[in-house]
């Protein structure tokens, strides 16, 4: 890439000047999707039962003769949209013309092309050094041009003329020669080299972790064994002795009801299973290196992807650790941006404090001490929304003479409860000169480090209930997320809100 | 208030309050859509059998009466209110402010505005009246009740203090 002392040349010439189709590969791969998008739909299940049916029974001609007649119709949509699919790149933007019987003409000025992706499915490598080129905007579309079955090299060179048509326009905006060397990358220093690779271990580690049930796996084998004897032992204990001695907790129902609870947990238990094995698949050969103005990570077994996320367009940091993930000091962090993020899955404390280093220098966790938000903020839930289940459960003990009811709405309302008091307790602010440091989960903890000259707008709350405790609540919007501090003191509310705006003001570079 | 969110260089904010009919043309909306929602309950219940006998009678006259206090109620709140919105304009942002016991004030630092426009429905055209509306990525809001020379004046405003933040 472009660096303070490469030139740039200014003889380049676009190698998509005229019209081009994708490769041919790219067929193969829309009859791929064609099948994908059938089977998806109940019409090609019914369809695949009933040729499966009819393999294991004989040989339907009447069935062979759909298959086949669906495989041509398959293929003839798959070469009508290649043939139909033509691109043309140029300092202008990049214009694509596809559709067969929609058509469709798209412009994407160069500018609005925020990251440029390329991905290869496995069965490209068979054929040659073909990918997948994605250009990534900022509209809500998000995605907006594909171009199919790219050689490598051409993919390499159009990355490149995209980069440095907006490095000349760049130079243009600013009154500059269009070749002058500007420093608008941040070129790398060797102390900001990253490179990050994880093991299989590793990607089978984040699949469990991340999968929530790994809890109700967990919970459900140890209590399942005694779960007979449980069940009426804590009913007797809190008074319930009529729903003991009531007909629906005995005999048959209850037997089914433990066998359903059984299944679920072997079927949760497949889920996990299967989590781990599609990380190992997304996320094989992962890797993650700095370039000269940004990172690119690399990964997956059947379908490799490139994700580059350029430093500048990098709109925060995300730390997130789930109890497994603490069990095994791992932690998940994502470098998010517009479009495509890039997330290293089951990062180790070294290689977290690296990424630090490499993507946010003058961040500083260490000295770091979160402020918690008010505790009223749980007195304000708990009253509003665990209120109206504790007042059903009395009506349902007393007044309607349910007591199954009366605990079920009961249980709800402490479960609300215990999740109110978990996000209080996990809800946590920072700041220094640079960043705003941002925490919040439940179990889950996920902290945001965010640049404050980032900030796009912001919002002040103050309320009769907040007066009276000196509080207030502040809402802070970035370009793709916001995030909400809800009772906290005043003033410290104030001077985040000024030393954001401030941070707007004084930023000398883009916020993107 | 006033002192509220000032920056290091102490410029308070100086709000504005929004046109004085505004009060009255918002009153116009929700009375229009009070009475499209009876109508429309009024021509649903024709086609609900139930609706004919005594309890369906009960309910229906349960819930028209409910409507009605909801809606005296909110046009209560929402005329009180009004007279309380106002924004600010200031040369680094812009501001509004709004609500009568949650107060809120919605700022966009100029630097950040992407996208600005003038809206006018039916019924503000009428009493003159126009909205700007004021987008950054991922954030926005809407000032309503102004006059419609002011509103473009603040939109006019608006554009010279992003073309001069963008160095244009």
């Amino acid at each position: 890439m472009v660096s303070n002392n490469t030139a740039i040349p200014t003889q380049f010439t676009p190698i998509f000047q005229d019209w081009k189709r994708c490769g041919l590969i790219s067929i193969l791969e829309n009859v791929i999707f064609g099948w994908i998008g059938i089977f998806k739909s109940y019409i090609g299940l019914g369809g695949l039962s009933v040729f499966v049916f009819g393999f294991t029974k004989s040989i339907s001609m009447t069935i062979l003769i759909i298959s086949a007649i669906a495989m041509l119709i398959i293929f003839a949509s798959a070469f009508a949209a290649f043939w139909f699919y033509k691109f043309k790149i140029g300092v202008d933007g990049v214009e694509i013309k596809s559709g067969v019987l929609k058509r469709q003409h798209m412009n994407i000025p160069l500018d609005r092309v925020q990251q440029v992706t390329c991905n290869k499915p496995f069965y490209y490598k068979w054929f040659g050094d073909y990918v997948n080129v994605v250009l990534d905007t900022a509209g809500e579309a998000g995605t907006e041009g594909v171009i199919q079955a790219m050689s490598g090299a051409d993919a390499e060179t159009l990355k490149n003329f995209i980069d440095i048509e907006k490095w000349k326009k760049h130079n243009r905006d600013i009154g500059l020669a269009v070749d002058t060397i500007t420093p608008m990358i941040d070129v790398k220093t060797e102390h900001d080299v990253l490179d990050i690779n994880q093991n299989i271990i590793t990607l089978m580690l984040h699949g469990l972790c991340r999968n929530k049930v790994i809890w109700f796996f967990v919970a459900g084998f140890g209590v399942y064994k005694n779960i007979e004897s449980m069940i009426p032992a804590v009913l007797q204990k809190i008074g319930l002795n009529e729903v003991v001695t009531n007909a629906y907790l005995s005999g048959s129902v209850l037997q089914m009801t433990l066998f359903i609870a059984a299944m679920c947990v072997l079927y949760l238990g497949l889920i996990l299973i299967f989590s781990a094995v599609s990380s190992v698949v997304k996320h094989f050969n992962y890797s993650l290196v700095s370039s000269a103005d940004g990172y690119v990570c690399q990964q997956g077994l059947f379908t490799k992807v490139e994700t580059r996320v350029k430093s500048k367009r990098l709109q925060w940091l995300l730390i997130s650790k789930n109890l497994p993930e603490r069990w095994f000091k791992k932690q998940s962090v994502k470098l998010c941006q517009y479009g495509e993020s890039i997330l290293v899955p089951s990062a180790s404390v070294d290689q977290t404090n690296a990424l630090l280093n490499s993507v946010m220098p003058h961040a500083n966790l260490s000295s770091l001490e979160f402020k918690r938000v008010h505790f009223s903020y749980v007195v304000k839930k708990i009253v509003t929304h665990c209120a109206p289940f504790l007042v059903l459960s009395l009506i349902f003990e007393h007044v309607l003479d349910r007591s199954g009811w009366a605990l079920g709405a009961l249980i709800v309302a402490g479960l609300l409860g215990a999740g109110y008091v978990l996000r209080w307790y996990r809800y946590g602010y920072a700041q220094d000169v640079s960043f705003f440091y941002i925490r919040e989960g439940r179990i889950d903890e996920k902290l945001y480090l965010i640049e404050k000259f980032k900030l796009q707008g912001t919002c002040y709350i103050t309320s009769p209930f907040m007066d009276l405790f000196g509080l207030c609540s502040v809402k802070l919007s970035f370009s793709i997320k916001e995030f909400t501090l809800p009772y906290i003191n005043k003033v410290e509310g104030v001077s985040m809100l000024n030393d954001g705006n401030a941070a707007v003001r004084n930023a000398k570079k883009n916020w993107m | 208030m006033g002192s509220l969110l000032t920056t290091d260089s102490s410029l308070p904010i100086d709000f504005e309050l929004l046109a004085k009919n505004y009060r009255v043309a918002n009153q116009v909306k929700i009375a229009i859509l009070f009475i499209i929602t009876l109508l429309g309950l009024n021509v649903a219940t024709q086609f609900i059998s139930q609706a004919e006998t005594a309890t369906g009678h009960f309910l229906v006259h349960l819930l028209a009466s409910y409507g009605v206090v909801l809606w005296i109620v909110y046009a209560l709140y929402s005329w009180v209110a009004d007279a309380n919105k106002c924004y600010s304009l200031r040369e680094w942002d812009v501001s509004y402010k709004s609500g009568l016991l949650a107060k809120k004030i919605v700022s966009t630092p100029i630097k950040r505005i992407q996208h600005i426009e003038v809206t006018q429905g039916a019924v503000d055209r009428l009493f003159k009246l126009s909205k700007v509306v004021i987008l950054s990525a991922g954030h926005g809001f809407v000032i309503p009740g102004l006059q419609s020379e002011i509103a473009e004046r603040v939109r006019q405003s608006l554009l010279e203090k992003v073309k001069g933040e963008n160095g244009e």
